[in-house]
């Protein structure tokens, strides 16, 4: 009897977030580009947040941000504000009970590999979503062609084999026009052009919005935008239009 | 399974309210009825139960321990430590099996127990990275062995860890059967000031 249906890559749990909605799935690696200070990092809070909220337990690696930034910026994204003090901040990280965990440490993606399967014994089940902040402290000394190549098989390894969702943030390459300003394409991006993730992501302002879209998509369509309403200092990004 | 597991867990506790003799033994290592409730300790008609359990409190595997000096002395299906949520920012004691896990929380202290000496994976050492360890292990030579190790693998990532050297023979849960909270807590170096209570 002929194979009807085959089981596909899109078949693995998607996971929810406010805008794209079930694109990001376990089992792939994702990444987003976009220049510096333009907001990757909290785009990928924000989803980080929304799955939390909903029981998915989230890993939040930031190689080149401090376990107590990430924390505020987390504090700010939750309640709409700024921590009063020190202490209202340490309160709330310490007690809030939701399924996310940070991680500051400079890794190695052998390293990487071996936190994720430690935070499956902490959970109980793997980290649906891996926020890999930033690839280039992954890269960083392995910048030969060679290298680079290495590192990112190796995150989507880790996403297949561990079964999560990875998102790499990435940085754009040096001397673009208006970068940060214009939209992004893959070639803009300084290390992987779409040899290994199965989903990328372009990211810059749009007047006071942030655009977001799909530059690649190996299981389906790519194009689609959202424009999201961000607010850094109120820790707000939430979707605005397509 | 999980669910059914979490059937079986509260089965094996009601088993143990109906069983005085494993509560003679619980007492006689000076864990009470408090330890059964937070624990959810059972008993399967041989053998005392220890669930372990996810970050949503479900049970996700069960050790089963003799209560008669039987072999093998543990039953486990998983290689996993023990009480991984304690982990947190804070001081954390290193134990070596559940009981004594389960007698450090007892004793007022945030403890992570690895079920064995020869036991002990590196990866776990992730599992500890924003914490100060106290490694606690047995007083015995393969006690001493496993604590130079995980030292060593514990320093690799930067974490603050010092080792409490236990009396030859003894291990936290006959500190505090001998001499209770003072004598386990002076063992470790711990003034009360220090204390991470959680108990």
């Amino acid at each position: 009897m002929p194979v009807l249906v085959k089981a596909r890559k899109q078949d693995a749990e998607p996971l929810p977030t406010p805008w794209f909605d079930g694109l990001l799935r376990r089992g792939i690696l994702a990444e987003i580009g976009a220049a510096p200070n333009v907001g990757k990092s909290f785009v990928a809070l924000r989803w980080a947040s929304h799955l939390a909220e909903r029981g998915f337990p989230i890993l939040y690696v930031g190689m080149d941000t401090s376990l107590r930034d990430q924390g505020e910026r987390m504090f700010t994204m939750w309640h709409k504000r700024t921590p009063y003090d020190e202490e209202e901040l340490e309160r709330w990280l310490h007690d809030t009970e939701i399924p996310m965990r940070w991680c500051d440490l400079n890794l190695s993606t052998g390293a990487l590999n071996e936190l994720v399967q430690a935070e499956a014994i902490y959970f109980g089940q793997t980290p649906a979503l891996v926020i890999v902040d930033v690839l280039a402290e992954l890269v960083q000394g392995e910048e030969s062609v060679e290298g680079v190549s290495a590192v990112v098989s190796d995150l989507k390894t880790i996403a297949r084999e561990q079964h999560c969702c990875v998102v790499a943030l990435h940085h754009l390459r040096d001397g673009i026009a208006g970068a940060g300003n214009s939209p992004v394409s893959l070639q803009d991006f300084r290390y992987e052009k779409g040899r290994y993730a199965e989903i990328m992501f372009g990211l810059w302002r749009a007047g006071n919005d942030l655009a977001m879209r799909v530059l690649k998509n190996r299981s389906g369509a790519r194009g689609a935008e959202a424009y999201l309403t961000f607010d850094p200092a109120r820790g707000y990004v939430e979707y605005s239009h397509a | 399974m999980p669910e059914e597991l979490s059937v079986r867990v509260n089965e094996w506790r009601q088993a143990l309210n109906t069983s005085p003799l494993v509560y003679q033994w619980l007492a006689r290592r000076g864990l009470y009825h408090s330890a059964v409730e937070k624990f959810r300790l059972g008993y399967d008609g041989e053998r005392l139960t220890i669930p372990y359990f996810d970050w949503y409190g479900r049970v996700m595997d069960v050790t089963r321990r003799t209560l008669n000096g039987g072999e093998p002395k543990y039953l486990r299906t998983a290689n996993v430590p023990f009480m991984v949520r304690s982990v947190d920012k804070d001081r954390v004691v290193l134990c070596e099996g559940e009981i004594d896990t389960i007698t450090a929380h007892m004793a007022g202290l945030k403890a992570m127990g690895i079920p064995g000496s020869k036991s002990w994976e590196p990866r776990w050492s992730y599992l500890l990275r924003d914490c100060e360890v106290i490694i606690a292990f047995d007083g015995d030579n393969e006690g001493r062995r496993a604590t130079m190790q995980v030292y060593r693998d514990l320093k690799s990532l930067g974490i603050a860890v010092s080792s409490a050297t236990l009396p030859d023979g003894e291990d936290i849960n006959s500190l505090w059967t001998k001499g209770g909270k003072d004598a386990l807590w002076a063992s470790l170096r711990l003034t009360s000031g220090r204390a991470n209570t959680n108990a």
